[in-house]
């Protein structure tokens, strides 16, 4: 297997094992990770650069 | 992703997404990819933050509730690339080469200008790990043409220089200040490979790349060649990524019709001259057009709604 296919098999089996990984701290989050979630647009602004990853 | 705004802090949310964009094992990855490589940044920030000062800062990030919270950049989208753009983009991306990952999408949309005309990265959905001293890029060995110099080029960098041909000076002194600031880059890098002892094949791939510039900045003819060789295999490199991502857009076909006149055109200088690869350096000249006129078909197809 190849270092991109070893990669790809790494990744979709990390994702069913339903690991964790988290970065930061959640103290220091402003709202509750609850509230966070939540969070939906109520604008969609015209700009490319709030629509794309 | 979306901005938000608590008390007189913005932050910037990101949140997973429910319909993948790229319908592929990659784009299936890309938010855990993402997360893993936050991880990553937070730490060397934490140790070298001078050096890795262009990455965003992750306030936190957890896989499972599918969100990524940072601080607020205010700033842009990339419009123009000054030269100190450039060395920041490829001096930081040779640090983050050093630690071992490869970004494979240095695209438009995620090279942000600040308002202190600071270039920052701030989505690693698609930078992988490797190994600098015995791999090229995150592919192995297996394709040497991936590199730094190439992915800002086949990314953005081309596309850029394509809008602007008409003020050719311009097109040409920002292709030029790219070969020099790279050449810069990976003369820099060359030296930490051999003192790192990395494999004979990677540092004789780094020396491949500086010979190629230090000739193209020989004269203005030598650039110009360079250009017309170094812009069709972006523009290559960059069709493949699309169609094979299922992510086209109307650059995609602008990009075709380039490709589809430089075969009609220049079809011996780039034979003659190395710039066909991947099985077109077989083909024919008619053959090679027949190839790209379909697949400009196919990139109709895979056109990309924004949502």
């Amino acid at each position: 297997m190849n270092i991109v296919d070893q990669r790809r098999t790494y990744q979709l089996n990390f994702l069913q094992s339903k690991q964790e990984i988290e970065v930061g701290n959640k103290d220091h989050l402003p709202l509750p990770i609850d509230e966070l979630v939540k969070i939906v647009p109520i604008l969609v602004v015209s700009n490319k650069y709030f629509l794309q990853d | 992703m979306y901005k938000i705004r608590v008390g007189n802090h913005c932050y910037n949310l990101k949140k997973k997404r429910e319909h993948i964009l790229v319908k592929n094992t990659d784009g299936q990855t890309s938010f855990l990819n993402e997360i893993q490589r936050r991880k990553n940044f937070y730490e060397y920030k934490s140790v070298e933050p001078e050096k890795f000062s262009h990455i965003v800062h992750t306030i936190y990030a957890s896989l499972h509730q599918g969100f990524i919270l940072s601080e607020w950049i205010d700033g842009d989208i990339i419009s123009r690339f000054d030269k100190e753009i450039i060395r920041d983009i490829f001096k930081t991306h040779i640090e983050i080469e050093k630690k071992g990952l490869f970004e494979c999408d240095l695209s438009k949309n995620n090279l942000l200008i600040d308002k202190n005309k600071q270039i920052m990265f701030f989505d690693f959905g698609y930078m992988y790990p490797y190994n600098p001293l015995i791999h090229y890029n995150s592919d192995g060995k297996q394709l040497p043409i991936f590199h730094l110099c190439e992915r800002l080029e086949s990314r953005s960098l081309m596309q850029y220089l394509m809008d602007i041909e008409n003020d050719s000076s311009l097109m040409i002194e920002t292709f030029e200040n790219t070969k020099r600031l790279a050449l810069e880059a990976y003369s820099e890098k060359l030296i930490w490979l051999e003192k790192n002892n990395a494999d004979t094949d990677v540092i004789q791939w780094q020396k491949n790349w500086i010979n190629q510039w230090e000739y193209s900045l020989k004269s203005p003819a030598n650039l110009l060649e360079t250009y017309e060789l170094e812009s069709f295999r972006s523009y290559v490199l960059d069709v493949h990524d699309d169609i094979g991502g299922k992510s086209c857009t109307p650059m995609t076909i602008k990009k075709l019709d380039k490709i589809l006149e430089q075969i009609k055109h220049n079809y011996p200088t780039l034979k003659i001259r190395n710039g066909l690869f991947w099985g077109d350096e077989k083909l024919n000249n008619s053959s090679l057009y027949d190839k790209y006129t379909k697949l400009k078909e196919q990139a109709c197809r895979y056109q990309l709604h924004e949502t």
